[in-house]
């Protein structure tokens, strides 16, 4: 399977700019400290009125972020991707998935009781209440997958993104990784690498801005080894690759190979 | 890409050589069809726990003890997907040396399967009495619990993994998903399906939702007041034509073609027209390649909620309008993410049989939906069926199932 990276966008404890991303992962990566810090999602207000995202919680909104800097990364505008309906997928990647919400619901019902849970906190804790928002926010009317495989998350991912791709059913695919800090998870000692989404517009071949090919194919399982942040690795591999770098990225079984054009 | 001996339409059609199934009607798919033809199931409170609701919400559970063993090392979803995964192996015919010369991947739909699933654990962090050793164990059982992980451990598999999180589609699409794998090859075999237990947190948050009856479930029925939540897994073992020429093994299904859209419409609420639905049908439809009227069966998803069967209705109506449809949510409840791959196993075997149940809880056609399901078994005419399902977040999944009968 193989398929072209034609446009970026990433947000989390290190800003929201490709930039700060290629800063924040230098000589050694970040502090823990760092990784402890809130992402800032005030510049969402650039795509999303403030109105619109009243019932939108924070997993949803830097999935909503990272997608609306990606697309315009490639130089697409909402609505020409609004007009591709039924010819874009949507492919999101999460190790954990709305955390968030999902405390809160059960908050709900620890507080109020059984029968007073909040629908609310309920229906955004699926874990593709992400895509569910970025698919309604774009009009994006194609096949809709996200994938939950711990630290393989975003290569398992990608091969459901790269075999609609090649298997025709889509045209082009938003593909993204998203995942928030949650205090229980903390707790358990379980974010060593913080939160953030990043998020890829991906082509079948190769388009004036792309940044690299991606190739993928299967690897016994015991060679694969990943992190949480999948999403950051593969955006820095693409920004690697535009200086020429071809890297490696692994998990649930799979291999990743990026390639400078 | 070349074309395999089973291509008959617009993608070569995917073997399967191995169907294994656990839900309230009981282990297996022989003892789950036994049960379906002959018995009038009922949902019952749940036994396992409790909750404060002022009337019992009445559930599908498994009534099988092996699923949960005293260590507690896996949560219980992971441990349907080990039994239905296992039958589905053993249905193969196929021996341990034979697997292991094979890539074998494992693609599995699951809501709860993914999810930090402790409340009891959650409740001593409020009150600040958990250890950090317990949070960390906590993760630890959640990520050994991934259902994907856990079957590939268990039997020792090293091809892709994929646990499928599209809510109550993921069971229809890890199906269409693995057959997409063999024919992009990253696997000559996958294991396909989908698992999901019953617990507080799903009943209370569909409760939430008042989308819940307090009654047996009547899908399609005008009196329909809800879905009740049932437990299980199902897995189907998907083979290449190179495998299952090398094997020896001949299939017992086909899946013909595969359909996956979104509504983008609203977080938990199909498209009151059912487009995305529709085009989940016509993808489907077209990979198949078949006469639509050659259809035997619609196993439609009818979880009996007010707007979900009034939109499969129109959907069904609009596109399939001679085929006779049922839905098995009467059977079974609502098993979530595992609701399509049972769904599938199951429809496999009234392909098989040439004879499929009524639609159980439908008594009274309403005019709003405009279709009615069958009563009463029907004798099958034909070889090839549809599987459907629709999820939170506008997902919509459709399979065609053929069998060579």
């Amino acid at each position: 399977m193989r398929g072209y990276l034609s446009g970026l966008g990433a947000v989390g404890w290190f800003g929201d700019s490709l930039q700060a991303l290629e800063k924040g992962l230098a000589k050694g990566g970040p502090t823990s400290d760092a990784l402890l810090e809130p992402s800032d999602l005030s510049g969402l207000a650039r795509f999303v009125e403030r109105r619109a995202l009243r019932r939108v919680d924070h997993y949803c909104r830097l999935a909503l972020y990272s997608a609306h800097l990606a697309l315009e990364d490639a130089g697409l505008s909402p609505e020409e991707i609004s007009e591709m309906g039924e010819r874009t997928a949507l492919v999101i990647a999460t190790g954990q998935g709305a955390t968030g919400s999902t405390f809160r619901f059960l908050d709900s019902i620890i507080e109020d009781g059984d029968s007073s849970g909040s629908p609310t906190h309920f229906s955004n804790s699926v874990h593709n209440a992400a895509a569910a928002h970025v698919s309604m926010r774009l009009g994006i009317k194609g096949p809709n997958l996200t994938v939950s495989q711990g630290g393989g998350s975003l290569a398992s991912a990608l091969a459901g993104a790269l075999g609609y791709l090649s298997g025709g059913q889509a045209e082009a695919v938003l593909f993204g990784w998203v995942d928030e800090r949650c205090a229980v998870y903390d707790f358990g000692g379980a974010h060593t690498a913080g939160e953030g989404a990043a998020f890829f517009w991906l082509t079948p071949e190769p388009v004036s801005g792309s940044y690299c090919k991606l190739t993928l194919e299967a690897e016994p399982v015991e060679e694969a080894a990943s992190s949480l942040a999948g999403g950051l690795e593969l955006a820095l591999s693409a920004l690697d690759a535009r200086g020429g770098e071809r890297s490696t990225l692994r998990g649930a079984g799979l291999r990743v190979e990026v390639e400078p054009l | 890409m070349s074309r395999a001996a089973g291509a008959i339409g617009g993608v070569d059609q995917i073997g399967v050589i191995g169907v294994g199934c656990v839900s309230a009607l009981g282990r297996g798919l022989e003892e789950s069809l036994g049960a379906l033809f002959s018995a009038t199931p009922e949902p019952r409170p749940p036994t396992r726990f409790s909750t404060g609701h002022a009337a019992p919400l009445p559930v599908f559970e498994a009534e099988v003890d092996y699923v949960e063993p005293p260590s507690g090392e896996l949560m219980r979803t992971a441990h349907l997907a080990l039994d239905a995964a296992g039958q589905a192996l053993e249905d193969t015919g196929v021996d341990d040396a034979s697997l292991g010369s094979l890539r074998v991947a494992t693609v599995v739909g699951t809501t709860v399967g993914a999810t930090l699933n402790n409340e009891e654990f959650y409740r001593r962090y409020l009150r600040g009495t958990a250890a950090e050793e317990e949070g960390r164990a906590a993760l630890a059982r959640m990520a050994r619990s991934n259902p994907a992980e856990a079957i590939a451990q268990r039997f020792g598999f090293s091809g892709p993994l994929q646990t499928v999180s599209n809510a109550c589609s993921s069971g229809t699409d890890a199906i269409g998903l693995g057959a997409s794998w063999i024919r992009a090859g990253l696997a000559d075999l996958v294991l396909a399906g989908g698992a999901d237990e019953l617990c507080r947190y799903t009943l209370c948050g569909f409760s939430s939702l008042m989308v819940t009856s307090a009654e047996p479930c009547k899908p399609f029925d005008r009196t329909r007041s809800g879905l009740n939540l049932g437990e299980g897994a199902a897995f189907l073992v998907l083979a290449s034509e190179r495998a299952i020429e090398r094997l020896g093994v001949a299939p017992r299904a086909r899946v013909c073609g595969f359909g996956a859209s979104c509504d983008a419409h609203h977080l938990t609420a199909p498209h009151p027209e059912g487009t995305g639905l529709k085009s989940a049908i016509k993808m489907a439809l077209d990979e198949w390649g078949g006469n639509p009227g050659d259809l035997a069966l619609v196993n439609a998803h009818g979880t009996a909620t007010r707007d979900n069967d009034q939109v499969e209705g129109r959907a069904l109506t609009s596109i399939l309008p001679e085929v006779p449809f049922h839905s098995t949510k009467g059977y079974t409840g609502h098993t979530l993410g595992a609701a399509g791959a049972l769904e599938a196993a199951l429809t496999i075997g009234f392909l098989e049989r040439g004879r499929a149940p009524g639609s159980m809880g439908f008594g009274e056609p309403d005019p709003e939906i405009g279709i009615a399901p069958f009563v009463g078994e029907l004798e099958l005419k034909g070889r090839y069926a549809l599987s459907q399902s629709l999820a939170f977040g506008g997902s919509n999944a459709a399979v065609v199932l053929g069998v060579e009968r």
